[in-house]
This record gives C-alpha cells, sequence and structure tokens, in this order.
C-alpha cells in the first residue's frame, strides 16, 4: 500500500455495539450460563459442577464436541457430580433454574425464546462450531441475561460466540489455559480481549453467581449520571485522546455499568477512581465501548441493493485511468469493507472497463484496525459468504480465511477519527453501517453534513438499518428506504467545521500523557484578512530555517501529508510525493537569493490525475520562509522581475523513464499472473489439506472425549467392581453364584457354614461337593429358575430343622439381560423363627392374660372403669355400668361427669393428685343418690396407671357399701347393747354379792348361798342364749329351778306355754329362785308332806296382757312369820317384780303355807 | 370437797338388784332422801317436777337412753351423773359429751367421786 493519496492524515472511528432492539428480549426466567468445551472438556464440566451450588439459581447449558455416531456417556458421568438434574437437551425444552442441559449428539444447538431448540448441522462434519452457533443465539436471546464460558478444547471455537455475548452486554469467562488439559479455545478466546475474567474452573460459579448477583440487584450508587459519564470521557479522553461525551448516554452508561459490575465496584466514584489509578482499566473500558461483531456480508439484503442498484452504477463509465473511491468509517476489523471489496471485485469481473478502486477502512480502535490489515477471519466470519465467492477470494491457512491479494490491495486501512479528524473527499460511496447509532442527535446531526461535505456529487450513502439523515433531506436524496441507501443531492459543499491540520498534527503527535491544556496562542489576524486568508489566499505554509511548519492555512491537504513512520513537521518530509524535490530546490533557492522563487508546472498526481503546481518561495524576517502552491490551471502569476522562475523541463527524461516502467510493469504483471496461478494451486491444494486437517482434528477431539468418557467408566467400573469385591468378602448372607450348567462361578465366604468349599471349587460342578442342604434339591430348584427365569424362594431345614434357611433362587442376567445362571442366595432364618415361635407363645400368654383382666372385670363384684386426663371412660365394666344404671355399651369414651353424675365433683381432686403422684388413692367414701334412688354409701379407690412412667390413665374401682355400713351399724349397736347387759349383769351380781354378804355371817352359808343365787341367774342366762336371747320359756326355768329339790310328786306346775321377755325372765328367775330357797328352808319343800303347786295363766283385758303366776304352798306344818325384820329373800320377793316389771306381789302367809301371788303386765 | 351429806337425791335404774345396791351406798354416803325410780315414764315425770340435790341416771332405761331425763335435770339446774354401762367416754352421749360418768358395776368410792365431781361442776357453772 504505498500510495495514500487522502486529502488529509486520517483518524477513524469505529462502530460501538448497535442497541438492537431484538436482543435479549425474552429472557429466560433465570440467568443463562453457556459452557463450551472440547477436547478435556469431560474434567473441565466435573469441576465446574462440582463448585456449583445446588441452588444457583442459574442454568447451565453444556456445549461439548461429540461423537455423532457415538451415545454420549457424558449426562450420566456428569449426573454423579452435582444434584442438579443433569439432561440431554430435548428440541423445545424449557430453560430453568438449578438444571444442567447437555448438548446431545450430532446436533445444533440454540436458544430462542429462551427455549433450547435442536436442528441437524447445516456444516459437514469438520466445520461444525457448535460452541459459536449457541453462543452467537444466546447473546441474541438472552443479552445481559446470558454468561458464555470456554473450556478445555483445541481450535477456536466459542471465540466468536463469546464476541457476541460480549456484545449483547452478557458476562465472558474463560478458563485458565494452563488449567485447561488442552489450551487452543481458552488462548483464542482471550486472544479477543473481550474475555471479563480468565479464571480457575473452580472459581467460575462464585464469579457467576457474584456477577448476576450485581445485575440483580443493580445496586450501583449513581447519583448524578450525567457528571458521573463527563468524568468518565474525561479520563479516557486524557488517557488515549478519544472523546466519548457525545457518544449515546445509556449506550455509554450501560458499558460503564457492565465494567463495574464485572469489577464488583459499587460506586460511581470508586470505579473513577480505578479508572484514575490503574491505567489498564482505561484501555478496558475503551475496548469495552467499541464493541462490535461484523461479519462478512452482514445484511445480505443490503448487498444485494448494493450489488442490483447501486456498483452497476458506480463503475458505469470509468475506465481504466478512473479511481472509485470508498469509505468505510468505523469499519472495526475490516469484514464489511471487504465484503464490500469483494463485490467490486465480482461487478469488474464482468466488465471490460478497469478502474482503480480505493476502499477506505478506518477505525479509531488499532487493535481491530490490526485484525483488518491482517485480513485473516475466521470461519464464523465468513459464514455468509456464498461458498464461489469463499472459494474465490479467500484462502484457508490454518484455522482462519485469508483474503487473497486483489482484494486486500483494494482496501487501505487507516486509523482516523470520524469526529475529530477532517473527512475524506470526493467518495464515490460511504458505508457506515450501525455507528450513528451510537452517538448523540446532535453529533449525528454533524456528521450528516461531513458525509455530504466528502461525497462527490451524486455519491452515494449507506447507513444502518436503524439510522437515518437526521432529517437532512435538503442534502440527501433517499435511494432505497428499506437498505438506508441515499445519494448526495446539490452541487455545493457545505461548510464543515472540521478542526485545523496544524492541530491536528499537533495533537496526534503529542504523548497522551502530557496533557497540553494551553497551546500557544497563534497569531490571529483581523477578520477581514482572515476571511481573505481562508477562502482567496492559496494554499500556504510558513517554515523556519530547518523547514519545520510553523504554520499553514487553510487547504493544504491536497499538497500535505503526513509519510508513513515517525511524524515530521518539516515540509520537506509532508510535501506529496511529487512536490518533495520541488520543494526541496525552491525553498534552497530562495534562501540564496534572498528572493521570492517559483517552480512552475510541478507535476503532482492526485486521485490518478495529473496536476501542474507552482510553487511559489517567500523569504520573510527572521529566516522565515513563506512556501505558496497554486494550481497552476487556476492562476499563472505575473512574472515579476524579482522572482526566480524554473520551469521543471525534465519532461523527456521523464518520458523516457515512464515507458521503460511501463515495459517493466508489463513483465511483473505476466510474472505475477504466473505466480499467482501456482499459488492459487498451492492454496486450493493447502486449502483441502486444512479442511482435511479440520476434520481429523474433529475426529480427535470427539475421540478424545470418548476416550475420557470410556476412561471415567472404567475407572467407575474398577471401583464398582471394588465395591462388589468388598461386598462379597464382607457380607454375611451365604451366596452361591452358579453358571447354566451348575458348576461353582463365585461364592461369599459366609457359605462356608452350609458348604465345604475352597477357592479352587470354583468351576466345579455343584453336586460334587460336600454340603449339609440337598445338593440335588438345590440343582433342581436352580434349573427351575433358569427354565423360568422367575426367582424361587423357599424354606430349607438344615439337621433336622435345627437351622432353617430361605433360600432364594434368582436368576442371573449379565448386562444384556440375558440369563446366565442362578444366584442361590442363603438368609439364615434360624433365630428369627425362634424368635417367631418364642413371639407366639408370649402372644398365647399375653392372649390368656388378657382374658383373665377380660373376665376379671366382667365378673368381679366392683364398679371398674379406666378414666384419662380429660376424665372420659376408656373402659368400663358391667357392674360400673349397672351402679351409673345405663347401657354398657352406651358408656365407653363418654365423660364421667355423665356417666355418673355428681361423682367427678367429689373424686376429681383425687384424680389430679393420682395422676400427679402416680400413688394409689384408697378407701375414698362417697355418700350418692344415683338416678333418683335412696342414697348410698360408695367405696372407691383410685389408682394410677402408668405408660412408660407417665400416668396415662387412672382405675376407679367403685364398691357399694350401703348395706355393709348399715350392718356395722347395726353391730356397734348390738355390742353397746351387749356391754351394758354384761355390765349390768355384773352389777347385779355385784348387789347380791353385797346382799348376801352383809346378811350372812357363816361362811360356807355365805358361799352355798351366793353359789344357789347366781346358779339361778345363771341358768336362766343358759336358756335364754338358747334362745338367741328372744326368750325363755316359764316352765323351764321354774323346771330348772325346782330341780335339785327331789320332791317331784310333791310339786305340780300347771299353766300354758309362755315365753318370758329376757327381763321378765331373769327378774322372775330372782323372784322365783328366793320362794324355792324359803321353801326348802322353811315352807313345803322343808317336810316330808308339804306340797307345793305353781300355776299360772295370761289374762288379756282392757288394760292390757298379765301373766299370774300363783305360788301355793300347802301341808306345811308350822308356818310362821319369820319375825320383824324381813330377810333380803322376802323384800327381793316382794320389791323386785314392782320395780323391775312394774308388777303387784301378793305375798301372805296362810295357816297350810305361803300362797303367794304375781301379776306382771306383758 | 362437797359432800353429800343431808342432800336429797333421785336415783333412775331399772334393775331391782343394782337399784338396791346403789341406793344403799347413797344412804351410806349420807344420802337424806333417796328417790328411786326404774321406768322411764315414772323418771319423766320425777325429773320434770321433783325437787332433788342431785341425780343418778343409768344411761339406757329398758331400752330407752335417758338423754331427755339428762335434758329436763339439766334445764331445771340439777346436777347428775350417768351410770353407763358404756366405757368411760361413750361416744353416744351426744350432747352430754363431758358429763361425769361412772362406770358400771361401781364402788362406792367411784360413786362418791363421780358424785362429787358433778356437784362441783354444777357450782362453778
Amino acid at each position: 500500500m504505498a500510495e495514500e493519496t487522502i486529502e488529509t492524515p486520517v483518524e477513524l472511528e469505529r462502530s460501538l455495539s448497535p442497541d438492537k432492539p431484538e436482543v435479549g428480549a425474552h429472557p429466560a426466567q433465570c440467568p443463562v450460563v453457556g459452557l463450551g468445551a472440547s477436547a478435556g472438556g469431560l474434567e473441565a464440566f466435573q469441576n465446574f459442577l462440582m463448585a456449583t451450588p445446588v441452588d444457583s439459581g442459574h442454568a447451565y447449558v453444556l456445549v461439548q464436541h461429540l461423537d455423532p455416531n457415538h451415545e454420549s456417556m457424558l449426562a450420566e458421568l456428569l449426573g454423579r457430580r452435582t444434584d442438579m438434574p443433569v439432561r440431554q437437551v430435548v428440541d423445545g425444552m424449557d430453560i430453568e433454574p438449578n438444571n444442567v442441559y447437555l448438548i446431545p449428539p450430532n446436533a445444533s444447538l440454540v436458544i430462542e425464546k429462551a427455549k433450547l431448540r435442536l436442528s441437524e448441522f447445516a456444516e459437514p462434519r469438520g466445520f461444525r462450531r457448535p460452541i459459536d452457533v449457541f453462543f452467537r443465539s444466546l447473546a441474541v436471546d438472552q443479552g445481559t441475561n446470558a454468561a458464555c464460558v470456554v473450556l478445555s478444547g483445541t481450535g477456536g471455537d466459542g471465540t466468536e460466540g463469546l464476541r457476541a455475548v460480549k456484545e449483547a452486554g452478557g458476562l465472558t469467562l474463560v478458563q485458565e489455559p494452563d488449567t485447561a488439559k488442552y489450551d487452543g479455545m481458552p488462548n483464542s478466546a482471550v486472544g479477543t480481549g473481550l474475555v471479563d475474567k480468565v479464571l480457575d474452573v473452580a472459581a467460575m460459579p462464585g464469579a457467576i453467581r457474584d456477577y448476576f448477583d450485581r445485575v440483580q440487584s443493580g445496586a450501583l450508587h449513581m447519583p448524578d449520571v450525567t457528571d458521573f459519564l463527563l468524568k468518565v470521557c474525561e479520563e479516557i479522553r486524557y488517557r488515549l485522546g478519544h472523546d466519548f461525551s457525545q457518544y449515546k448516554r445509556t449506550t455509554m452508561m450501560r458499558r460503564v455499568q457492565r465494567r463495574m459490575q464485572v469489577l464488583g465496584t459499587a460506586t460511581g466514584e470508586e470505579y473513577l477512581d480505578r479508572l484514575r489509578d490503574n491505567p489498564v482499566e482505561a484501555d478496558l473500558l475503551f475496548r469495552d465501548l467499541l464493541i462490535n461483531v461484523t461479519c462478512f456480508f452482514r445484511d445480505s439484503e443490503v448487498f444485494n441493493t448494493l450489488r442490483r442498484d447501486v456498483i452497476p452504477e458506480l463503475i458505469k463509465d470509468k475506465g481504466a485511468g478512473d479511481t472509485i473511491r470508498i469509505w468505510a468509517p468505523g469499519c472495526s476489523s475490516g469484514e464489511e469493507a471487504y465484503s464490500l471489496a469483494i463485490l467490486m471485485a465480482e461487478a469488474l469481473s464482468r466488465t471490460r472497463a478497469r478502474p482503480t478502486v480505493q476502499i477506505f477502512a478506518t477505525d479509531i480502535d488499532e487493535a481491530m484496525l490490526q485484525k483488518a490489515r491482517m485480513a485473516a477471519y475466521p470461519h464464523s466470519a465468513v459464514k455468509d459468504v456464498p461458498l464461489e465467492l469463499l472459494d474465490r477470494y479467500f484462502f484457508a491457512q490454518e484455522d482462519d480465511y485469508v483474503l487473497m491479494q486483489p482484494i486486500r490491495d483494494m482496501v487501505r486501512v487507516s486509523n482516523h477519527n470520524l469526529i475529530k479528524d477532517a473527512p475524506f473527499s470526493r467518495v464515490d460511496m460511504i458505508v457506515c453501517r450501525n455507528l450513528l447509532i451510537y452517538l448523540d442527535v446532535p453529533l449525528q446531526q454533524r456528521l450528516i453534513p461531513v458525509f455530504h461535505y466528502a461525497l462527490r456529487v451524486r455519491g452515494w450513502l449507506v447507513l444502518g438499518s436503524a439510522e437515518n439523515i437526521a432529517s437532512r433531506i435538503e442534502l440527501f436524496d433517499t435511494v432505497d428506504a428499506a437498505a438506508r441507501i441515499f445519494q448526495r443531492r446539490g452541487a455545493q459543499r457545505q461548510s464543515v467545521a472540521m478542526p485545523l491540520l496544524v492541530q491536528s498534527l499537533a495533537h496526534s503527535s503529542a504523548d497522551y500523557g502530557a496533557r497540553d491544556r494551553n497551546p500557544p496562542a497563534v497569531e490571529r489576524p483581523d477578520t477581514t484578512v482572515r476571511r481573505v486568508m481562508e477562502r482567496y489566499a492559496p494554499p500556504h505554509v510558513v517554515v523556519n530555517v530547518a523547514n519545520d511548519i510553523i504554520r499553514a492555512s487553510n487547504r493544504t491537504g491536497k499538497y500535505i501529508e503526513l509519510a508513513e513512520g515517525r511524524p515530521s513537521t518539516k515540509v520537506t518530509d509532508l510535501a506529496k510525493r511529487g512536490l518533495r524535490t520541488a520543494v526541496r530546490s525552491v525553498l534552497e533557492s530562495a534562501r540564496r537569493s534572498g528572493k521570492r522563487s517559483i517552480k512552475r508546472d510541478v507535476r503532482m498526481d492526485v486521485d490518478d490525475e495529473s496536476v501542474l503546481v507552482d510553487i511559489i518561495a517567500d523569504p520573510m524576517s527572521e529566516g522565515e520562509t513563506l512556501l505558496v502552491f497554486q494550481d497552476a490551471a487556476i492562476a499563472k502569476l505575473d512574472e515579476d522581475a524579482d522572482v526566480d522562475v524554473a520551469f521543471d523541463s525534465s519532461d523527456d527524461r521523464i518520458k523516457l523513464l515512464e515507458d521503460e516502467l511501463d515495459e517493466t510493469r508489463t513483465k511483473l504483471r505476466t510474472t505475477v499472473e504466473e505466480l499467482e496461478t501456482s499459488n492459487e494451486e498451492l492454496k486450493s491444494s493447502n486449502e483441502e489439506m486444512m479442511s482435511m486437517n479440520e476434520e481429523l482434528q474433529s475426529t480427535n477431539e470427539e475421540l478424545a472425549t470418548v476416550n475420557e468418557e470410556l476412561k471415567n467408566k472404567v475407572d467407575q467400573l474398577g471401583r464398582s467392581n471394588s465395591d462388589l469385591e468388598n461386598f462379597i468378602e464382607s457380607t454375611e448372607v451365604p451366596t452361591i453364584f452358579l453358571d447354566k450348567r451348575m458348576r461353582i462361578r463365585s461364592f461369599t465366604p459366609a457359605t462356608k457354614a452350609l458348604f465345604r468349599f475352597q477357592e479352587q471349587d470354583k468351576g466345579r460342578p455343584l453336586s460334587d461337593l460336600v454340603s449339609r442342604a440337598d445338593r440335588s434339591q438345590l440343582e433342581a430348584l436352580g434349573r427351575k429358575v433358569l427354565e423360568a427365569g422367575e426367582p424361587i424362594e423357599q424354606e430349607l431345614l438344615i439337621d433336622e430343622g435345627k437351622e432353617s434357611y430361605v433360600l432364594r433362587v434368582l436368576p442371573y442376567r449379565d448386562l444384556n439381560e440375558a440369563i446366565d445362571g442362578v444366584v442361590l442366595v442363603f438368609s439364615d432364618v434360624t433365630k428369627i423363627r425362634q424368635t417367631q415361635a418364642d413371639l407366639a407363645r408370649n402372644e398365647d400368654i399375653a392372649r390368656q392374660r388378657s382374658n383373665e383382666i377380660e373376665t376379671l372385670y366382667r365378673t368381679a363384684p366392683v364398679g371398674m372403669a379406666l378414666v384419662d386426663r380429660n376424665r372420659r371412660c376408656i373402659k368400663i365394666n358391667q357392674h360400673f355400668a349397672d351402679i351409673a344404671g345405663q347401657d354398657i355399651d352406651a358408656l365407653s369414651g363418654r365423660a364421667l361427669r355423665e356417666v355418673v353424675p355428681g361423682l367427678l365433683e367429689r373424686i376429681d381432686r383425687a384424680i389430679s393428685e393420682v395422676f400427679e403422684r402416680s400413688e394409689d388413692i384408697l378407701n375414698l367414701e362417697v355418700t350418692l343418690r344415683v338416678n333418683g334412688k335412696p342414697a348410698q354409701d360408695f367405696l372407691i379407690d383410685i389408682y394410677p396407671y402408668e405408660q412408660e412412667d407417665r400416668v396415662t390413665a387412672v382405675g376407679l374401682v367403685i364398691k357399694e357399701v350401703t348395706e355393709l355400713r348399715h350392718l356395722e351399724k347395726e353391730l356397734r349397736r348390738l355390742m353397746d347393747e351387749l356391754q351394758h347387759r354384761v355390765k349390768n349383769t355384773l352389777a347385779t351380781v355385784a348387789s347380791i354379792v353385797n346382799q348376801t354378804v352383809s346378811t350372812k355371817s357363816d361362811r360356807t352359808e355365805l358361799v352355798d348361798t351366793l353359789k344357789k343365787r347366781l346358779g339361778a341367774l345363771a341358768a336362766t342366762h343358759d336358756l335364754l342364749t338358747l334362745h338367741d336371747w328372744q326368750g325363755a320359756s316359764l316352765r323351764q326355768i321354774l323346771e330348772t329351778e325346782l330341780r335339785p329339790f327331789d320332791h317331784r310328786d310333791r310339786i305340780q306346775l300347771n299353766g300354758p306355754v309362755v315365753d318370758l321377755p329376757p327381763k321378765h325372765a331373769l327378774s322372775l328367775t330372782l323372784t322365783l329362785h328366793e320362794l324355792a330357797t324359803n321353801a326348802a328352808k322353811y315352807g313345803a319343800l322343808s317336810q316330808a308332806g308339804g306340797m307345793l303347786t305353781i300355776d299360772w295363766a295370761v289374762n288379756v283385758d282392757a288394760t292390757g296382757r298379765r301373766l299370774i303366776v300363783h305360788w301355793i304352798e300347802s301341808s306345811v306344818d308350822g308356818v310362821s312369820a319369820t319375825g320383824n325384820t324381813e330377810s333380803f329373800g322376802t323384800r327381793l320377793i316382794k320389791n323386785a317384780v314392782v320395780h323391775d316389771l312394774q308388777g303387784h306381789c301378793d305375798h301372805r302367809l296362810a295357816p297350810g303355807g305361803l300362797n303367794c301371788t304375781i301379776t306382771v303386765p306383758f | 370437797m362437797k359432800s353429800i351429806d343431808g342432800l336429797a337425791l333421785l336415783l333412775v335404774e331399772d334393775e331391782y338388784l343394782i337399784a338396791l345396791d346403789a341406793e344403799e351406798m347413797l344412804r351410806e354416803l349420807g344420802a337424806k332422801t333417796i328417790e328411786v325410780v326404774g321406768t322411764f315414764e315414772d323418771a319423766q315425770t320425777r325429773t320434770s317436777e321433783g325437787t332433788y340435790d342431785l341425780a343418778v341416771l343409768d344411761v339406757n332405761i329398758n331400752g330407752k337412753f335417758s338423754y331427755p331425763l339428762a335434758a329436763n335435770l339439766k334445764s331445771r339446774g340439777i346436777p347428775f351423773v350417768f351410770a353407763t354401762g358404756y366405757g368411760r367416754h361413750d361416744h353416744t352421749l351426744g350432747e352430754f359429751q363431758g358429763t361425769v360418768c361412772v362406770s358400771k358395776p361401781y364402788t362406792i368410792d367411784r360413786l362418791e367421786k363421780a358424785l362429787r365431781a358433778a356437784l362441783s361442776e354444777s357450782a362453778t357453772a
């Protein structure tokens, strides 16, 4: 690129990412993390998932290069490393949080409207880039809701996708290449310069969570956005010399916020500090601000329109000497510019005309420009290039497609700032797509006239789909509204406010760090002079003795340009190439002569046409010299005398040289064409090699994946095998594995309890071996299972039932589910059987006891009830129901209060106490009226019923004791009565003794009398006792009393049967005894002839019933009164019946003997 | 010490021989008059109307408790002792719990002690 025929030195602007409305329009319900890996991916995926919490709230989509013909085990292998569900993607699957989705083999995976979609690969094997494909769709579909992770792998898949994710505002992470098994993919991704973080796999989940947490909380503290952004712009301008202050605020803010989220800075202040302190940050932000994804033939309709409508117009009437100038500002890595070049080449190939094509690709990002200059692109960038064009204009080189030289020759890549720097001029077409949308409206409005200025009359302007000419319809006609193609109107160039060349130069050459805020004041002529200078004066510069340019006028760009290499301010370096010699000589001549010196008709090539220029050097004061350029066609100066005019008269020599040059050129072209032909062949075979290599590499990666999976599987099998071995060694369940022919395949050590197996018995028939079990039976069972394929279970008795085993015979199935033998499992159930027997016995006992208790409950003559804490009757017996006077079936579960009204109030406290202390309370006495019956006495026992050391209920035992109480009272009464009677009897005896003692002086007589008196009393006591103290027969009393007197024939007893009550009997006994004693001593019984008659009768009249007893003695001699003093006996006879029985005694001595009549009420 | 010398006494006792013995003891103790009653009805009349210095009541008279008689005496301020076959602190005494009792069969000494106690209680009442 030797030629530089550009009017002004260039610094170009490149585009920012467009605000595409469709980006992130369908966010899934959670952040979506895409992970891409190839060879070495299994390990990376496993490490990633192990470090991921099960409730991260994110969804993970894993894209791995898989062998299309091999079922993947990846889901199974990864599922062991995480508790999240790991599923292979099915077309149309929804994205849900905390799930892992896995690309299936042989399918292309994309995400659309938050659903995972599968399709067949469009590309042949070896050209597939499933990670790029998925990441790109992730970027478009999820925007800022996405994160992408590039992991281990060879090649460059994922890199372009990562670029897209970054552009859409998503998070981009890459595995630290040193830690990756294969570092190709990570290195390629890192090379974009767009990676947010390069991390260890294990640190990634945390970084992703932190990032989305910050995004979701949106907690960026930003009091004054405008002020903040201005400060940021200021900082970038200071560091890098680019002014972003007129960029669209929202876009700018989003980019800055994104950086803050990645860095984890919460406040604007903090970020500004970082920006100030860390020079790298300005670079990173700058890179972020300029992210763009571009590719060949982006928006194919636009290119179709260009090819169909615009380019034919462009090349119309253009011949070999003509130049077609196209400007692509904001070219980024150059895809668009090269697309245009391809279109032009295609168009030109169909015509005979061969005009020169110059495409100026400009941008401000030097890194991108460097890529554009390399003109090498990955597969993903060229995916929209039609195959025949790809064949024709690219050749494959390693991972990339490189543009052929003719196309590269058309494109001039240069650094140019659209906003700051002077525009190109006389351009045929400007293609500036998706750049304006990043700029605010005032800046857009300023740029449209710039385009107008740069274009030649009727030149074309092509803008992006969301851009417009900012209502400057007086400047442009709309050619195709849909494709945004416009055409310049009017012949007048617009005046464009552009910085002066000198200032640009000074600025561009200045060190970024040395901020020159006060440039030396430029001399300012007055307005008129300035106007004249600007409009009418020819372009000129003022130089010093060293030929440095001190000042310059307008419009010098036609003659002066920056040369390659280090910028110089010497006019001899800056003058365009055709002019340099002339400038040097005219300056020298002027200085030498001290007069004005002119060099006329100097030939200079401008845009491939030659113009003649006059150069005038005019010495001024202080060694300064004015150097004026005049187009020869415009004006001829008067040939003053003091002007030293020198014509450039070497034309002939030049003609000669040019002829030579033409010849050389023709030779060179032939040589070049030959070279190109062989080169083409080489390229084509190289391409084939490349594609084979691609396929091989891809197959290799897939094999590596399969290998890893298999290795992992083998490891697992090894582990399972070891587990199994351990299990077999340690299990206490005798188990035998037999093959189809009943030979021993394997057995557990526990089998030795039943069989005498040795290790070397493996392979021998079961029937050969010594066993305590019936081998033929085992074998028969084994064959049965082999045939039926169903397990059999049977109990085995060994040693006549001393030991019992449950034998389970199961089919042995190999991995293909085919039956390949049997498994015998012996479960020793001896103890279980014994326990079962014990259990049955215990159950019987328990049942018996339960029955006993039930019977007791049923038959006990007391009421029984079990009452819970709520005073409900849990259990109740018939007797209790009888006491309550209710049906037993109606009582169970009822409240005690309802069962026996009035009872609970009396014993509630006692029940509480029993619940509390768990001690019996016995013999509570309660008197109650139940069901209107007379009051009854009850005796109540309360005892605790405990379950697990806790009183859960109390038992009530209630006895009805009314009758008992009654009997007790009666008994007491009787006891009292008895005591009274005994004491009275004793008192009576005491009285008898007293009376007898006081009347008898002779001891023998005293004793005899006492004996007799007490004997009479005792005899009647005997009689009464004989009749339960109900009474005694009068006749018996008399007969007993008179028995000692053996005078039967002289004693007569006449009277009815009379039963005397006790008191009558005792009182009469005493009286009759004294009568008899007297009769024996003095009366009828004391003499041989005496007669005694006792008559008695019971009379009843109005006053009552009376007993009358007549004691008549007769035939007694010598009857006489016994003197004045009555004896005790006589006193007793006369008074006792009176006192005791309220009776009457008529005691009289008649001539024949005593007559005594006793009358007592009776 | 109080003496029953010269006092008029009422003796309620349904057993003739016991009454006889008691009467002799009372006389020996110096009673001026002793009225002996053997039935409840007679005793009712005497305790309501008769004039005595002191009375001895058998607790049980022909099967009847003598409390109404005691009530009569009490209301008229005549001191008395119960002669009882029951224990010294007979629970059946009811409202007359605390009345001086002499347990049967009694001796002259115990009878005298009881009578004196009844008299002095009556004097301090």
